[in-house]
């Protein structure tokens, strides 16, 4: 039974129990529910149907129109606040691994306050130039939220989980609202994570997630097995299912690397006659690959194409070909974009190469979703931002159709640590990128040591 | 119940029924719209608010709050999908481009996209009862291909199972 305290008291408590009724229930439910006298009940119903908020029918109370009003106005409310505005393009469509079932949301957090939030990105590195693109796409989302924002703190882990975690734990102890989080390793960073939505900040996980079990608001990301499995599938076309193959994966902790590595292997038994070298991880770091490269060129090895995850390490292993001396358009076909370098050398040497584009803009993406659960929205559990297809010309194969040409993506004026999809707008540079929003200085971005 | 009583339920009636009608406003502006002397409406947003009626926009206007949602969604019978299905229908008009819309009865609850002539789906959302609670509507842009069709029309069901599954709650 409900406290009823003085009239608006009950007014109020009324329409919640009508709510919870689903919008019908009888006056003798109402009045036990709410602990409200009959006589007041009545005096409470009568004013409130003048209103237009309830109307009795039937001996019972429903919403009235005055009420009803309150639903057509709840989409336009929400409209401007869920949803990255992206409209998926055909190809994008298509390329999506089909999903059946229903679309998961999760409830937004306990309302804290209406805007002038106070937000934290916990960051698992500035290990390579992606990193950066993704520091400034989340860094351009605060700046676009303006007022909204009373005060936005990025902090680099550098790879190492105890210092994400004690991260994580200064963000809790300074009471921020909502923590976006990518992690350095899912297993160690997952109880900080949990400890944040259990103090009431919102927790949005973004390219690198946590365990399932870890309670978040949302996870933003991208089909890092779509990346393995199109490129996989690409190069073994191209290879016409015959040759060997060099595997040169990213990080080996970091759980998009080995979603694509996995994806690929598996792709790669569409072709039984193609043969694996074996697997060579290479931290997503350009002279590591390059070093790997070049230790098989010295031993002879044959190499009929090269499987990266990303131009990171990819520009490495052009590199080692290019340093071996091999001629332009002898290259064996290569995978791996996102890196402008990436696409420059394989111009240049005539390289068949395709890139299925891990999207830095998951950075701007997840501070949109953390806004909007924020305000109060339900937000889809996971969100996809849509990969980003990029093939030489000409070297279309059946399974990998591109976005756009390598050609006409690749940017010869801008710098070759130039990352592609960041959500940052053609003329972004990662060398100039200035932004302002409450909590960085002089317009810098946390992520400036490429400047 | 008294007559100071009757007169501040008859004052958050009115304020309730304005912020219900349009945009935000602050809190001088309803008192003036309404009637209601400046003290009383501070003293009735505020139970509102807490009551989560109403909230608060960053320049200090008062909109619908969530339990006021409800409320709407619970006068077609729907409460439990209110916040839901507005998250669920946007992202179906993001992925597919197309005008997407939450039908009771004759009752356009949620639309969101430019309305087309034709629907393409069409298909009842039910209650655990088997009782049609509403309808889910989608046309798509024209030119959308076979292949893209096919897709629309996955994520169109899978919005679809994903609303009678929170009806069911």
């Amino acid at each position: 039974m409900g406290e009823y305290r003085n009239g608006i008291d009950g007014a109020i408590a009324l329409l919640l129990a009508l709510t919870r009724r689903n919008g019908e229930a009888t006056l003798t439910e109402l009045a036990a529910e709410c602990g409200i006298a009959r006589a007041s009940l009545y005096r409470i119903v009568r004013i409130l149907e003048d209103a237009g908020l309830v109307r009795r029918e039937r001996g019972k109370l429903f919403v009235g129109p005055a009420g009803a009003a309150f639903a057509s106005g709840s989409a336009r409310r929400s409209k401007a606040l869920v949803g990255g505005g992206h409209r998926l393009s055909e190809s994008e469509r298509l390329r999506e691994k089909p999903e059946a079932g229903p679309v998961e949301l999760s409830a937004p957090p306990a309302w804290r306050r209406n805007g002038r939030y106070r937000i934290g990105f916990s960051n698992a590195s500035l290990s390579n130039p992606w990193r950066y693109a993704l520091v400034h796409s989340v860094e351009f989302a605060a700046a676009r939220l303006g007022r909204a924002v009373d005060r936005f703190t990025i902090r680099h882990a550098d790879e190492d989980a105890a210092q994400q975690v004690a991260d994580i734990d200064d963000f809790i102890a300074e009471g921020v609202d909502g923590l976006i989080v990518s992690a350095v390793v899912p297993d160690l960073v997952g109880p900080a994570v949990a400890r944040a939505m259990a103090a009431g900040i919102a927790v949005v996980l973004v390219d690198r997630g946590v365990s399932d079990h870890v309670p978040r608001i949302s996870f933003v990301c991208a089909d890092d097995a779509g990346i393995g499995r199109l490129s996989a599938l690409w190069l073994g076309e191209r290879l016409m299912g015959q040759g060997s193959v060099l595997m040169l994966p990213g990080h080996s902790e970091a759980e998009p690397a080995r979603k694509r590595l996995a994806a690929a292997l598996a792709a790669f038994g569409n072709f039984p006659e193609i043969v694996m070298l074996p697997v060579e991880w290479t931290g997503w770091e350009r002279e590591r690959a390059r070093d790997i490269v070049r230790d098989h060129l010295s031993r002879s090895t044959p190499i009929s194409g090269v499987w990266c995850d990303s131009g990171l390490q990819g520009v490495g292993s052009l590199q080692a070909f290019n340093d071996f001396g091999t001629p332009r358009g002898e290259f064996p076909p290569h995978t791996g974009g996102d890196l402008n370098l990436a696409y420059k050398l394989a111009i240049r040497h005539h390289v068949q190469l395709a890139a299925v584009d891990y999207p830095a803009a998951m950075g701007f993406r997840a501070m949109q979703v953390l806004h909007a659960a924020l305000q109060g929205q339900w937000v889809p559990s996971r969100v996809d931002v849509p990969l980003y297809v990029a093939i030489t010309r000409g070297a279309a194969t059946r399974s990998l159709k591109p976005d756009s040409w390598a050609e006409d993506r690749v940017r010869w004026d801008l710098p070759d640590d130039l990352v592609f999809h960041s959500g940052l707008g053609e003329g972004y540079n990662p060398r100039a990128f200035r932004v302002h929003y409450p909590g960085n200085s002089y317009n810098r971005s946390a992520a400036r040591a490429l400047q | 119940m008294s007559v100071q009583e009757t007169l501040g339920v008859g004052a958050l009636a009115r304020i309730l029924k304005e912020i219900g009608q349009g945009d935000a406003a602050s809190v001088a502006e309803l008192a003036a719209r309404t009637d209601v002397s400046r003290t009383t409406s501070f003293e009735i947003v505020r139970r509102l608010q807490e009551a989560q009626l109403v909230r608060r926009d960053m320049d200090g206007g008062i909109t619908a709050g969530p339990a006021a949602t409800a409320l709407g969604f619970a006068a077609f019978g729907i409460a439990s999908l209110a916040g839901r299905a507005e998250t669920l229908l946007a992202w179906l008009h993001e992925r597919s481009d197309a005008f997407a819309e939450l039908v009771v009865g004759q009752t356009s609850l949620i639309a969101l996209g430019k309305p087309k002539p034709d629907v393409n789906l069409d298909a009842p959302v039910t209650d655990a009862t088997g009782t049609e609670r509403a309808r889910l509507r989608l046309a798509w842009r024209p030119h959308t291909t076979q292949a893209e069709r096919q897709r629309i029309s996955a994520d169109f069901e899978r919005v679809r199972i994903s609303l009678e599954q929170y009806l069911a709650e």
